[in-house]
């Protein structure tokens, strides 16, 4: 859970959010962002975002 | 893979705040994809849509430019509905109250539109849950962005400054706004001096360190630059209305 200052939290979190939500990130194995969605996510978007990037986890090993 | 495998293989921080997982991913809440906004406007800008009428709850029309005071101007995108407006709004309410009568002209605006999905219902319902107990959630309650409600909540809040209804949203994409609330400043030429939150804390008052907003207000009246120009804060997607291409 968050806690402290929202300005400290938006700039760790991603530099580029303005702090509005819905905010997705989608994050590889790496700590890498992959993706970044700054409103309505369709799931079957998410979800084939999501695979991909596991798919090329995959691959990598 | 196995589950487990992909369980550690990735991670997906939904919600950007932390405190609200899941609920605000995929189909829930935020704007849909009605962009068409500006690029956000940059310190030493000049007020956009100065011109453009607005509704008002006390039924006039108002102006961004015909609200402009002797030291500044400031104008604040704020809603009904949100969870973060609802928290900052009394503080919101009495530092409109006290530098209006100090030369600022202050003028909030809702740039929502009232038919948005019932999703923001369910944030509020999981907003709600999540901050039990904590000042700012006591006492808020879902306040859908009508205009009805609009002068409810001013007149309960005892705003003396307008609230004003976006009626195309025209005037937050020419901002750049995107979210609420989110503050603007801009001094006796109309040039923009401080951009961002209000304070650092939405829901626990007594536990603010920064007060941005304040700060700057203060700044301005004694015609200093703020020490801080520009903040960030968590808040709500603005619901923009579908692009017009024209304004009210």
């Amino acid at each position: 859970m968050k806690h402290g200052s929202d300005d400290r939290f938006i700039e760790a979190l991603h530099p580029d959010w303005t702090g509005a939500l819905p905010f997705t990130l989608l994050v590889n194995a790496d700590g890498e962002v992959e993706r970044t969605w700054t409103e309505e996510v369709d799931e079957e978007l998410l979800a084939a975002a999501i695979e991909h990037t596991l798919a090329a986890g995959e691959g990598e090993e | 893979m196995s589950e487990r495998k992909r369980e550690k293989s990735l991670g997906v921080i939904v919600g950007g705040g932390l405190f609200v997982l899941a609920g605000l991913a995929a189909g829930v809440a935020g704007a849909q994809g009605r962009s068409g906004a500006s690029a956000a406007l940059s310190i030493g800008d000049r007020i956009p849509s100065r011109e453009v009428r607005m509704l008002s709850v006390d039924g006039s029309h108002r102006t961004i430019g015909e609200m402009r005071g002797a030291s500044g101007t400031l104008v604040v995108f704020t809603c009904n509905h949100c969870p973060w407006s609802q928290a900052w709004e009394a503080r919101l309410t009495a530092l409109g109250n006290e530098f209006r009568e100090r030369g600022v002209g202050v003028i909030a605006i809702n740039p929502n539109d009232p038919d948005a999905p019932a999703s923001a219902r369910a944030t509020f319902d999981r907003m709600q849950r999540r901050f039990a107990g904590t000042s700012a959630a006591a006492g808020t309650r879902f306040s859908p962005d009508t205009y009805e409600e609009m002068q409810r909540r001013a007149r309960d809040a005892g705003m003396r400054f307008p609230y004003v209804v976006d009626g195309t949203s025209d005037v937050a994409r020419s901002f750049g706004a995107t979210r609420t609330p989110e503050a603007y400043l801009f001094d006796h030429r109309d040039r923009l001096v401080y951009h961002g939150a209000i304070d650092d804390n939405p829901f626990e008052e007594s536990a603010v360190e920064d007060r941005f907003l304040r700060d700057a207000l203060l700044a301005r009246v004694a015609r200093r630059r703020p020490s801080r120009a520009e903040s960030r804060s968590v808040g709500c997607s603005i619901e923009l209305r579908e692009a017009s291409g024209a304004p009210e």
